[in-house]
């Protein structure tokens, strides 16, 4: 995946990963090692969007025949290093057991997909019918297994003669002769022994035919598996399929991150949409603090990042090309284990990313050289929105620094508490939190690339210190 | 009278006072007894070795009619030899391997390894009885301290024996004593108290209806010792074993007809003096899962060669426990006195 673990639960990834409840081993393995598509497989991840729309028109119109085959789903127990075992390793009856329950389930499996009719593209699932008919040769409906007396004449005539010893020990009183029946008896138990593992060699062996087809079978069981989830996701967060083009543009609009909103909804808050277009070079955000710039930029990694891995994303349209490496710098990078400075962290991480910086890379930058002071900060982040500029890489900084936009292609500006002060509203130490906290615009607006970045702190200040001794002080200084 | 007479449900704990106390013994009798019923088998944790694994010496192997169905650990699938179909696995792991259900196809001996915790067989005897098991028996365990049974089952046969001690007056006293714990019954007036769910280790119960919970063992003894509380304690619950430390403070401050709570029997570890000082004070220990103990099966020939007079030990024995109406057998000599 494009993101650490720490990255992944900041930006609301992992959140969104334990909201799908894959119903087989095999869909929650490809939860777990979620990869992005690269970019020579544009075409896989237009399919795995298209097969996305499709499980969510029969969500709607098809909910029982959905729901039949999740139900069958959750049967599925995980089969395959047995199989891939085959023919090197000789399967143990428990092991044969769980191949034929699951080759039975294959067949309802494969029914319920045939009844729903659907355009489903590169989802065949193989019925493997004759690897079912190999380990049933009795063709019993029956989960059960044992290595039946079908399979040789061997087997079955060694089992009627440990029956009859059975017989015989059964009506034995006396102790030596029952001693001398267990000897004969264990002598069959062991050429029973001998010849259920041939058997099962050769059906190990015979497997081993099936092998291909029966993961095919299972890779498609657990690609459907998790379609259907990323469906349900997208219907329940009315996410919408993203457009993946060859321009060299990126456009969200109304974009939104159900992580945040979880988060905010607690404290009776909730998330607004943020919409952004990037072209290749810098776009520069700037924005006070607490005004959300943070958010906005962690929201477009979510974003990015599911719709490049078979995603709908969480926006009222996206489009954007392949992209086959985010790069997020947040503020967290400070390396206590490693004595690094947070700056120092920050410098290390963007040598390592400017490595395989390309036209396929989104590049993020949340408050860069935030930790240093601010003088030589603005300078680095003005020479870094200078160099990504001169890129082909889409790259984004957020920064509450002056005189970098001037650089950049675009500049986007968190509205923050602009119109609120415009207003002339004022309000008192008591309720300033919960002013800020109610007039704060998270919105992203265009702005000139020769605009500033907006002075609020001032006004916070008297917002919150109102009647405070130091509020003077603080109005009064000037540069 | 046999003793598969005694079970009266589908579902019966065979649990011992000690290692060789004599359960397969009784198990392959139960069995022999039920050739005609679909028997369920499985065990707490390990048994069924031809050698047993603790003291070395030969055991009883289970042997199973054709038609039993066996829960037992994958690693120990080999080691039966029986001709085995396999019904289902359970996704309960054992340190051989996961439980496995199997149906025997033929006869033979079967080695049984089953969960070993008490949930994990409580799931597997249902999973049992739903695959068409007219009687579960479960080999349990072989002290007191472990003989937790799932609370589907509530019929447990006691198995007593000369492996327990050399001297057959301490094993008949234990064994009386063993067998009042798991005769113990619930008592109408503390059916609340019974059925109060809580997690905390402590609970006290007042007379007005409150509760005071405390996981500090400190803390429930100074509660327990106030003076002031004494009068308005109606009964205490322990989350875990109730063992003479617990039970201390309320026989010192003399604290009169309450009820003391535990999970089941297994739980009760206190000693017999301080039992009976409880009697005294007409304080009553209370099990959250009543078991019925249905039969006491003894076996007069100890591990390492000694032996009990077999018909002095089962009178003797037959004397103490005859209030409480429970059969005691010699399965293998076929004897019962009642």
């Amino acid at each position: 995946m494009f993101f650490n673990h720490r990255e992944s639960v900041a930006i609301g990834l992992e959140y969104i990963k334990n909201l799908l409840s894959c119903r087989t081993p095999y869909g929650r393995a490809l939860v777990r090692t979620l990869k992005p598509y690269k970019s020579k497989q544009a075409e896989e991840l237009k399919q795995e969007l298209d097969n996305i729309s499709v499980v969510i028109d029969l969500l709607k119109t098809q909910p029982n025949d959905i729901a039949s085959i999740e139900n069958y789903f959750s049967q599925v127990r995980d089969i395959k290093r047995s199989i891939e075992s085959c023919p090197d390793v000789v399967l143990d009856s428990v092991a044969l057991f769980e191949i034929k329950r699951f080759l039975l389930l294959l067949q309802h499996i494969v029914a319920s997909v045939e009844r729903l009719n659907a355009h489903l593209i590169g989802l065949e699932i193989p019925s493997c019918i004759d690897a079912l008919y190999l380990i049933n040769p009795d063709k019993s409906e029956a989960a059960s297994f044992h290595i039946s007396d079908t399979f040789s004449l061997e087997l079955s005539s060694i089992r009627r003669m440990k029956h009859e010893i059975e017989v015989k020990l059964h009506n034995a009183n006396d102790e030596q002769e029952i001693e001398q029946l267990k000897i004969e008896r264990q002598k069959i138990v062991e050429a029973e022994c001998e010849e259920e593992y041939s058997i099962r060699k050769y059906l190990s062996e015979k497997l081993a035919a099936h092998k291909d087809d029966i993961l095919q079978a299972i890779s498609s069981i657990g690609r459907l598996d998790l379609i259907i989830q990323k469906a349900k996701l997208a219907l329940l967060h009315k996410a919408t399929k993203p457009e993946i083009t060859t321009d060299e543009a990126v456009a969200f609009t109304a974009m939104q991150n159900p992580y945040y909103d979880s988060i905010l909804r607690e404290k009776k808050r909730c998330f607004i949409p943020v919409s952004i277009e990037l072209l290749p070079g810098s776009t520069v955000i700037t924005g006070a603090n607490m005004g959300g710039k943070s958010m906005a930029i962690k929201t477009l990694a979510l974003n990015a990042a599911l719709a490049m891995s078979g995603f709908f994303v969480f926006a009222e349209s996206a489009k954007l090309p392949m992209i086959e490496h985010i790069c997020l710098i947040a503020q967290d990078y400070e390396n206590i284990t490693s004595g690094l400075s947070s700056f120092g962290g920050e410098i290390l991480k963007l040598k390592h990313e400017l490595k395989h910086i390309d036209a396929h890379s989104l590049m993020l930058f949340d408050e860069f050289a935030k930790g240093t002071n601010p003088e030589e900060g603005a300078q680095i982040v003005r020479a870094l929105v200078k160099y990504l500029n001169t890129k082909k890489a889409f790259s984004v900084i957020a920064t509450h620094y002056n005189g970098a936009t001037i650089y950049a292609k675009k500049h986007y500006r968190v509205a923050g508490l602009k119109a609120f002060f415009e207003k002339g509203i004022t309000g008192n130490s008591e309720n300033g939190l919960e002013l800020i906290a109610d007039n704060m615009d998270y919105g992203l607006y265009e702005a000139p690339i020769d605009s500033d970045c907006p002075m609020e702190a001032k006004n916070i200040s008297r917002l919150l210190l109102q009647g405070e001794e130091i509020l003077a002080f603080i109005l009064s200084e000037t540069d | 009278m046999k003793i598969s007479d005694t079970i009266k449900s589908s579902s019966v704990a065979i649990i011992g006072m000690s290692k060789n106390a004599g359960k397969t013994t009784v198990l392959n009798a139960i069995i022999k007894e039920n050739q005609q019923k679909t028997l369920g088998i499985t065990s707490i944790g390990r048994d069924g070795e031809s050698i047993d694994l603790v003291t070395g010496t030969k055991k009883p192997e289970i042997y199973v009619s054709a038609g039993a169905i066996i829960a037992t650990a994958k690693d120990l699938l080999n080691s039966c030899d029986i001709t085995q179909e396999i019904l289902d696995t359970t996704g309960i792991l054992t340190p051989l391997g996961e439980v496995i259900i199997i149906r025997a196809l033929s006869c033979g001996f079967v080695q049984i390894a089953g969960p070993s915790t008490v949930d994990g067989l409580q799931s597997v005897c249902e999973q049992i009885l739903n695959l068409g098991a007219e009687l579960v028996l479960i080999d349990g365990a072989i002290n007191r301290k472990s003989f937790s049974v799932p609370t589907l089952c509530k019929e447990v046969i006691l198995c007593s024996g000369a492996s327990l001690d050399s001297s057959m007056h301490k094993v008949i006293t234990e064994t009386h004593y063993t067998a009042q714990l798991l005769t113990i019954k619930q008592l109408e007036q503390f059916k609340q108290e019974i059925a109060y769910q809580s997690d905390s280790k402590f609970v006290v119960f007042l007379d007005d209806n409150n509760t005071y919970e405390t996981d500090s063992p400190v803390e429930y003894s100074g509660f327990i010792s106030k003076s002031k509380h004494r009068k308005s304690i109606k009964a205490v619950c322990i989350n875990g074993a109730i063992t003479d430390t617990v039970v201390k403070p309320i026989i010192e401050s003399g604290i009169r007809n309450i009820g003391i709570i535990g999970f089941d029997a297994s739980k009760f570890l206190l000693s017999k003096s301080y039992f009976e000082k409880l009697c005294s004070l007409d304080c009553m220990l209370q099990p959250k899962h009543e078991m019925e103990l249905i039969a006491i099966t003894v076996n007069p020939y100890s591990a390492s060669g000694a032996s009990f007079d077999k018909h002095k030990f089962i009178d003797e024995l037959a004397k103490l426990i005859k209030p409480m109406r429970v059969p005691i057998f010699d399965v293998q000599e076929g004897r019962y006195v009642f």
